[in-house]
């Protein structure tokens, strides 16, 4: 964490059980107080609909506690689907 | 009124009808005048499916309510005499016509007779059905029986006349043979439809109407259904009668019933009614035995013969004959032999041989006699009969020597289609060549090997391009196995991997012009050697001589082409000689992949995991390697990817399967990939397999990608679980 802003490093595979890794980290970076939450995908090579969802969870969770979410790092093919699933109307995209 | 999709003339259900839409839809086409004649004449071996074809052409017709208006006619040998069948005819066409114009189905299934018929009609019909009914009966008082029947005949002509588009379906044409009286129904029938210029069909067996008959019509040959079709159908009965089988029984079933879907259908009736499954060899065989021993397929054959001939001691003499010709080595006997057999009047006799040859129980050409070897299920049945009622061998034996037979043929049976199946179809590919120009490496093995064996396939079709030595193939005008030129030659080689075929070297028609090209192929693991080319340069320079050839051209054909000794003398006895992957060549540069039939397969793909543990990214990688092997794009295929893993979400999530698996087929074509996801387990309810919006909270996107992602998705019920199939195509990805 550097002041504000956390980032948190997503799997090669985006599911159920990396999705959920991903949420318990988010939550507790924002209880702590992070206002800019930074997702990176790097290493995210696919992604399934489960970690979509909580994904979306996430979103929800940082907008209720007034934060911000990056998505950063993504590759091609993440982008088009997020962006096919409106994700990316409610993040912001580095 | 109610237009549900019900059955009605129909037997089978859409989804059950299979392999025959092309042939449906040229019969649509013809209904709507798109035929280069009026009539059209459907010519089928007994039980291929004729009926089905024409009665599922009735209920599309009847469902669609347009202008033409659909009357379906059979024959029945119960009709007895053509003044009967016209009566039937008219009733039928009437009952029919007014089934449509009420838009009501539930009249056909009712027994009115004519003149409330009449009542039922619709106003604007009542008038020339009421003056129909009026002239049919005048003359039936009359007592005149061929204008009777004229009239009859021709009453849906007389309805065009009245603004009633009739599209006439007339089936089972060779049921007239049986009947009796001087009345000749099918000249008849043909004097009446010969001034008809509105479309009409004529079904029946295809040695009963092939002949002078046809002369003014087009004529549709219906072929047995195609192996894949075939399998089709096994399945769709198995599933119908809930009768257990698997891939190789299905397989046997459709080699050993050769596309008789009626005997098809009696083997799982049968099954069926004894509660076994067929889902071994010795099981299908078993209930086989039974329907030659007295099942259904018996009665089948039984009543052909008592039809033909009741008497019983005539029925023997036949049989006694068609066992013989079984037998002997020389299959083709003269009709004076089996005349001075069968003690019957001349008349008689031709007219026995006649309803033998209509009905396929043997072949009658040139005045001779054949039998039907290639139908397994009628020799099967003649040997029974023969060594039960003729030489009255006791029945326990012969039962069980024929099972034991029929067990030990199935493998050999599957062996033989195996063979058949891998020939690279040599018969085939001779018939398209038309005097087109070749590079000469394409047929030529020893330029091949130098120039251009190992290339890259774009590489040696550029080389071909550029090739300056050509060879001219000849004009092929006639084309048969070699087997059919010298029987003899069955000894050395299967009959599908050998043919000759006869022509002209530059279309001028001359003696000199005339040449034979003689080509087989060949078995070498490595490079044919020169005592393997010479051993077929003899045998196949035999048939040559057997068949007084003069001009003639030798071809072999090995896997992988022939060593430099072997060349050379192919070069000395001016042959060819290719390998298999010029074979392959030269059927993509002539075109000719619709010609060689299915032998050129798409390819396909099969893998089953266990649910869970993360196994749909194992699933994602074999996709993405077959995807990459057919030149899919990354982007594409990393849709293919994610697609594929929420069908395999979908597959774990709802179906609570018991057995935990995820049965995954792709198959590849040449503009696409098919991915058919499936598993047993709970059923996908009919509400979720419409469009989902993502309204389960934060769940549902599934299927939205899936359909996003994928070209086309589909999602279907099987019996004891769901099937989605998801297609992509390559000139998307």
């Amino acid at each position: 964490m550097a002041g504000e802003t956390a980032t948190v490093f997503a799997d090669d595979y985006l599911n159920k059980l990396s999705g959920e890794k991903i949420e318990r980290e988010c939550r507790r970076r924002l209880e702590s107080g992070v206002k800019t939450l930074i997702v990176n995908f790097a290493e995210t090579q696919i992604i399934n609909s489960i970690g979509v969802s909580i994904l979306l969870g996430v979103i929800d969770a940082a907008q209720d506690a007034g934060a911000k979410v990056v998505f950063s790092e993504m590759k091609a093919e993440t982008i088009e689907l997020f962006e096919m699933l409106g994700l990316t109307n409610h993040v912001t995209v580095n | 009124m109610n237009l549900q999709r019900e059955k009605i003339l129909a037997n089978l259900s859409n989804d059950g009808f299979v392999g025959r839409s092309r042939e449906l839809e040229t019969l649509l086409r013809h209904a709507k005048g798109d035929g280069n004649l009026p009539g059209l004449l459907l010519l089928s071996a007994p039980c291929t499916g004729v009926s089905e074809l024409l009665r599922q052409t009735y209920d599309r017709l009847f469902y669609e309510q347009g202008e033409i208006i659909p009357f379906y006619f059979a024959l029945r040998k119960s009709d007895q005499s053509a003044k009967k069948a016209a009566t039937r005819f008219l009733q039928s066409f009437l009952q029919q016509t007014v089934a449509f114009r009420r838009q009501d189905s539930k009249i056909l299934d009712a027994s009115c007779d004519v003149c409330e018929l009449a009542e039922l009609a619709l106003p604007s019909d009542g008038y020339w059905i009421d003056r129909l009914i009026e002239t049919c009966q005048t003359e039936s008082k009359l007592n005149d029986e061929l204008a009777f029947i004229k009239n009859c005949l021709s009453a849906p002509l007389r309805a065009l006349t009245k603004g009633a588009r009739i599209f006439v379906m007339i089936d089972d044409l060779h049921e007239a043979e049986y009947f009796a009286g001087a009345i000749d129904f099918v000249e008849a029938l043909n004097e009446i439809f010969s001034r008809a210029d509105v479309p009409f069909v004529f079904g029946g067996r295809r040695r009963s109407l092939a002949g002078s008959r046809t002369v003014d019509f087009e004529t549709l040959a219906i072929k047995p259904l195609l192996f894949a079709d075939t399998g089709l159908l096994i399945e769709n009965l198995a599933a119908k009668y809930n009768v257990g089988i698997n891939e190789q029984t299905r397989d046997l079933l459709t080699v050993q019933f050769n596309g008789n879907l009626l005997f098809i259908r009696f083997l799982f009736q049968s099954a069926d009614e004894k509660n076994l499954s067929l889902d071994s060899f010795q099981k299908v065989e078993r209930i086989y035995a039974d329907e030659i021993f007295g099942g259904k397929i018996a009665k089948f054959y039984d009543a052909v013969f008592e039809e033909i001939t009741p008497k019983t001691e005539t029925q023997k003499h036949i049989l006694s004959l068609l066992f013989d010709a079984l037998s002997i080595e020389h299959e083709k006997t003269h009709v004076e032999t089996w005349q001075s057999r069968i003690p019957l009047s001349d008349a008689e006799f031709l007219r026995v041989m006649r309803l033998l040859n209509t009905n396929e129980i043997l072949r009658l050409t040139s005045n001779l006699v054949e039998m039907m070897r290639e139908n397994i299920i009628l020799s099967d049945y003649i040997a029974a009969r023969f060594r039960l009622e003729i030489i009255f061998q006791n029945r326990a034996l012969t039962v069980g020597e024929m099972l034991s037979e029929f067990l030990k043929r199935a493998p050999r049976l599957m062996a033989d289609f195996y063979r058949r199946n891998s020939a690279i179809g040599l018969r085939e590919l001779l018939g398209v060549f038309d005097c087109q120009e070749i590079p000469r490496s394409l047929i030529d093995y020893s330029l091949f090997k130098n120039e251009l064996k190992g290339a890259p396939n774009d590489e040696i079709l550029r080389s071909f391009k550029n090739e300056t030595e050509k060879i001219t193939l000849p004009q092929i005008i006639y084309t048969a196995h070699t087997v059919s030129f010298y029987a003899q030659f069955a000894q050395v080689a299967e009959k599908e991997r050998s043919a000759v075929a006869l022509g002209f070297i530059e279309s001028k028609y001359t003696d000199d012009d005339e040449t034979v090209w003689i080509a087989a192929e060949i078995d070498s693991k490595l490079e044919a050697k020169k005592e393997l080319a010479e051993f077929w340069c003899d045998r196949l320079e035999m048939v040559a001589l057997m068949c007084n050839f003069l001009n003639y051209k030798i071809w072999l054909v090995a896997p992988e082409g022939f060593s430099p000794e072997a060349v050379a003398s192919l070069q000395s006895r001016s042959a060819f000689g290719s390998s298999k992957k010029q074979v392959e060549l030269l059927v993509d540069f002539l075109g000719a992949k619709d010609a060689l039939g299915d032998k050129i397969k798409a390819n396909e793909y099969e893998m089953v995991v266990p649910m869970g543990e993360d196994t749909e990214l194992i699933a994602a990688q074999t996709v993405e390697e077959i995807a990459k092997r057919h030149h899919f794009a990354p982007r594409a295929i990393n849709q293919i990817k994610t697609a594929l893993v929420e069908a395999c979400i979908n597959a774990s999530e709802h179906s609570l399967s018991h057995d935990r698996k995820i049965y995954q087929k792709f198959t590849v074509e040449d503009d696409k990939i098919v991915i058919t996801i499936s598993n047993r387990g709970l059923r996908v309810a009919d509400k979720k397999a419409q469009e989902v919006s993502p309204d389960e909270g934060r769940r549902g996107w599934g299927l939205k990608l899936m359909k996003t992602l994928m070209d086309e998705v589909k999602f279907e019920q099987t019996d004891d679980g769901t099937r989605i199939s998801m297609t992509k195509y390559l000139k998307n990805g």
